[in-house]
């Protein structure tokens, strides 16, 4: 038989060009619709115009060749078929894709966080997910995992809450301690002033009257915000004198024992520290905290 | 004291020199090197204080250390400085000190005032090198709920009836409200969104005051729109005054707005 030569050069040249011309024309299609829509439907549409004309060029390629696309077609269902019992995960992650793409629960450059992995969204393909990582890894997660995860979408919204929990020693007035960090909630001009900050009581703990600090702050500054809060707090409750407590601890051998001598030895003064009042021969108590 | 409302406008500064403007809260100096600008803010003073001065001296700076020092490099030798005022980029939602509510079919008409911006232009054609707030206000959200609604800047007003109480503070401006309610139910009103952006800033010549045009909304009967009209030109109380700075952007002269309060 003899090799038809010019249909495979043409053949060839309509794959080639074809591809090439698919691919100008889906960057020129989400370029132009680019400015009104999203990064993420611009690249959706992107990729279904490139597909859709990258079919139909390789289908009268096929045909230039001399293949009957009918039975092509046929043929290609029932290797579907085989194909789909061979590779469960590639099409289950491909379906769970095309949920993805239709459920849209992020975008292309937000930040989500999946299991453990938090970071920024490079893509949203037909098998798998691309994050960028805060530390710049690249993780790639299947679609399938993707959609059986619990995803949290923290771009979704312009706003969001901090949440802070702090404890303040048990001698301290609450209304005063409340007022102080609603102050700070409202000097500080990344903390949204509506939704209005809130201070919710959490419970006695072990060592402390445990509290929250809840303060709104925009998505962009939230990072700001929780590294000045802190700070702030700290430097208000010391102007106020209100204490943080730490958990004490109070040694207790019963009712017949006195408590535990400790005297302390005058050492040379190498630092210059040793008449330090703090260090001079104390027995050990408990430091106002609960006894236990 | 010299007229202290002419801190801003157009300036001459020598290579080498070195102009400070300490007005309010706000203080910054500009000093021009070869072939750049520099320039350092400082906000956070008292945001009620009336002071403004204003200084010049000559001072070659070697390189810069400072990091809060920011360096704007140019082409040309030009020594002219437009130091501009700009209302805030965003709306301002204001909440009265005390509460106060408007009776149905009640019309009033008080003033609020809020800080200004600062905008620095160099060069002849002036080029502008930056803007910042004289006093950076508490950002806030305005809307019926978490996800749907605009970021603002937050203000708290006297919600004064009678312009004569209002203290004069250089870097400020005074929008002129009138909130007309048409409804039968009183309006309390715990803020009222005012959009600045919108507004066009006016100085009166005598007295120097910065003013906006004045503000209607006219609230109708039941929800917390209202029909929002701008006025044309400086309000009646600021007399004969000059153009400042237009409107950073534009918006219909009347429409339907969510004014008066946020729901959640």
């Amino acid at each position: 038989m003899a090799i038809n030569w010019l249909g495979i050069f043409q053949a060839l040249l309509i794959l080639v060009v074809g591809l090439v011309a698919a691919r100008l024309l889906s960057r020129t299609v989400s370029r132009a619709i680019g400015k009104r829509v999203g990064v993420h439907q611009s690249t959706l549409i992107q990729r279904f115009v490139f597909y859709f004309l990258a079919a139909l060029i390789i289908a009268s390629s096929l045909h230039q060749l001399g293949f009957k696309l009918g039975v092509l077609l046929g043929a290609a269902g029932i290797l579907s078929v085989a194909i789909g019992f061979a590779s469960q995960t590639s099409a289950s992650n491909l379906i769970s894709g095309l949920f993805l793409l239709a459920e849209r629960p992020f975008q292309i450059g937000d930040t989500i966080k999946v299991a453990d992995n938090t970071g920024e969204v490079l893509a949203i393909d037909l098998l798998s997910v691309k994050l960028r990582t805060f530390d710049n890894l690249f993780v790639r997660i299947p679609n399938e995992t993707m959609v059986k995860s619990q995803v949290t979408n923290f771009s979704r919204f312009p706003i969001r809450r901090y949440d802070l929990q702090l404890g303040v020693a048990y001698r301290e007035d609450l209304a005063r301690v409340r007022k102080v960090l609603l102050d700070i909630a409202e000097r500080n001009p990344l903390c949204l002033q509506e939704p209005k900050p809130l201070v919710i009581f959490q419970g006695f703990g072990n060592s402390s009257v445990d509290l929250q600090l809840s303060a709104w702050v925009r998505r962009e500054n939230f990072l700001d915000l929780r590294n000045s809060i802190p700070d702030e707090i700290k430097t208000a409750f010391e102007t106020h004198g209100i204490e943080i407590p730490f958990p004490h601890l109070s040694l207790y051998t019963g009712s017949e024992t006195q408590p535990f001598p400790v005297r302390t030895t005058q050492s040379p003064p190498a630092d210059g520290h040793a008449g330090d009042p703090a260090s001079s021969g104390n027995d050990i108590e408990g430091e106002g905290g609960a006894q236990r | 004291m010299s007229d202290t409302s002419q801190w801003f406008g157009q300036f001459n500064l020598e290579p080498h020199h070195t102009r400070t403007w300490r007005v309010g809260p706000l203080s910054f100096w500009v000093n021009r090197a070869y072939h750049e600008w520099r320039l350092r803010v400082e906000t956070g003073g008292d945001p009620y204080s009336p002071s403004v001065e204003l200084d010049l001296f000559e001072e070659r700076q070697a390189d810069v250390e400072d990091r809060k020092v920011q360096r704007f490099l140019v082409s040309d030798e030009s020594r002219r400085l437009d130091i501009g005022l700009l209302l805030p980029d965003r709306p301002i939602v204001s909440s009265p000190a005390s509460p106060v509510s408007i009776p149905g079919g009640e019309s009033v008409r008080f003033y609020l005032s809020y800080p200004l911006w600062v905008s620095l232009s160099a060069g002849d054609p002036g080029r502008t090198l930056t803007e910042f707030a004289s006093y950076r206000l508490s950002d806030t959200w305005f809307g019926p709920n978490t996800r749907e609604g605009m970021l603002c800047y937050a203000t708290r007003s006297r919600c004064r009836l009678n312009v004569s109480d209002h203290p004069y503070l250089p870097y400020r401006a005074i929008t002129p409200l009138v909130i007309s309610n048409r409804a039968k139910d009183a309006l309390p009103l715990d803020r009222v969104k005012l959009p600045v952006s919108s507004l066009s800033l006016y100085r009166s010549r005598g007295p120097g005051w910065l003013w906006t045009q004045d503000v209607t909304l006219l609230r109708q009967e039941g929800g917390d729109m209202a029909e929002l009209q701008l006025g044309r030109g400086a309000p009646e109380e600021a007399d004969a005054a000059d153009l400042v700075a237009g409107a950073r952007e534009l918006s219909p002269r009347n429409a339907m707005v969510r004014a008066f309060s946020a729901l959640f």
